[in-house]
């Protein structure tokens, strides 16, 4: 891994979801982290600064919109892309009022995920 | 479609054996051709269109050939075509009971004559278990009240459906429902989503059952009941109630989903309107659902 390699930060319950996506994005040559819960991802965002936070919802704990909150509050240029099963209008805009970059809605596709990290496969 | 309940009465009924049963299964999976094969087949689509419909499929709940209507690969004529085909594959079956000696062709009349009036079904009925039009199907087996909430049960039940054919490749087969209990005997995941309207549901499975749903959600070579397993099977319910939930939002109606629960051979905490059975080639699962209104 050197300076360029893009450090992503994956938030989400779901050990399948994590492990499907660390697949995806370490083929991709980005360094990845791993958090099962809001509370889990602001510690490691703290730590490691990541590039990119792929956020899940719905989580125990402390729950994706909450923790994307949290992330603003210490950095607010922090990408945060949103990734969860309920696409619903009412959550999009409640992710993007507090500075979502971006929403995908899953499943998702190895597309959608280059082009969230900033590849253009 | 067919092939799964013709042959699971043909099971039930002592005319064949299970393994006979194995047999027709693997072969329906053989024939199985899927529309957009044969619209490529056809020369009416190519292979590009057809990757972009099952595309736009694993995010919206809509049908191959309304999607490719949609977007100018088929007209109306041309699917009527492509579904009259996939329909007809049905007399592979009964092709391949007669072939491989199961039984004569007397016997295959008497045994088909039998499973309409026994399931009561009409032409019409029958029509639709061949064309395997899952919304029909549902509609043979499951009696919901007329309303608002018989629609969303519906609605539900017709969704999981066809997520089970799209994540699981599945061929889901469906039975009358079964007595409400209090307990379950096997691995008990549910879901409950809060909003204008409370939706509580749930998926009672057996370990070969969990073992298997997760296998083909995650796409691993799963071989035992453990957190990965069942975190597969959990997600395959949040992201079923998920599009749920954004068909229900399209309709103005929000609800919150809430973290999934899994415990084993637990009782009830919360009431319960419908316990509905699903067969699938790795074994049953059975459906609760709850809605309030």
């Amino acid at each position: 891994m050197d300076a360029c390699t893009p450090k992503i930060l994956i938030c989400d319950d779901s050990m399948l979801v994590r492990k499907k996506l660390r697949d995806m994005l370490e083929a991709m040559r980005c360094q990845v982290y791993e958090a099962k819960n809001g509370t889990e991802c602001v510690e490691l965002f703290k730590t490691h600064k990541p590039d990119t936070v792929f956020m899940d919802i719905v989580m125990p704990e402390l729950d994706g919109l909450e923790a994307l909150k949290r992330i603003k509050e210490i950095d607010q240029g922090a990408k945060v892309v949103m990734l969860s099963s309920t696409g619903t209008s009412a959550k999009l805009l409640e992710a993007l009022k507090n500075g979502a970059a971006d929403f995908i809605q899953k499943p998702y596709n190895k597309e959608q995920i280059a082009k969230a990290v900033g590849y253009s496969e | 479609m067919f092939t799964q309940y013709f042959g699971q009465y043909l099971f039930n009924k002592g005319i064949i054996t299970a393994s006979q049963l194995c047999d027709l299964l693997a072969y329906e999976q053989s024939v199985r051709v899927k529309l957009g094969v044969l619209a490529i087949n056809a020369g009416l689509m190519t292979a590009a269109q057809v990757e972009e419909v099952h595309e736009l499929q694993r995010t919206m709940d809509r049908r191959f050939g309304e999607i490719a209507i949609d977007k100018g690969f088929l007209t109306q004529p041309e699917l009527d075509s492509l579904l009259g085909q996939q329909a007809s594959r049905h007399l592979s079956l009964s092709q391949a009971i007669i072939d491989k000696g199961y039984l004569t062709l007397n016997q295959l009349e008497a045994a088909l004559e039998k499973f309409k009036q026994e399931t009561r079904l009409s032409e019409e009925q029958f029509q639709a278990l061949q064309r395997a039009d899952i919304d029909q199907i549902v509609r043979l087996f499951l009696k919901f009240p007329e309303g608002e909430s018989g629609s969303l049960y519906y609605d539900y039940v017709t969704l999981l459906l066809k997520n089970i054919v799209r994540f699981l490749n599945e061929r889901p087969v469906l039975s009358w429902p079964l007595p409400i209990t209090k307990k379950t005997e096997g691995w008990l995941i549910t879901q409950q989503a809060i909003g204008d309207i409370t939706l509580c549901s749930g998926l009672v499975l057996s370990d070969a059952t969990l073992v298997g749903v997760a296998s083909r959600f995650s796409q691993e070579d799963l071989t035992q009941v453990d957190e990965f397993a069942k975190d597969s099977v959990a997600e395959f319910l949040n992201l079923h109630n998920g599009i749920f939930l954004i068909n229900l939002s399209d309709k103005g109606c929000e609800l919150d989903l809430q973290p999934q629960t899994i415990e084993p051979n637990t009782n009830f905490t919360q009431h319960n309107d419908y316990r509905i059975p699903i067969d699938l080639s790795c074994g049953r699962l059975e459906v609760f659902i709850s809605l309030f209104l």
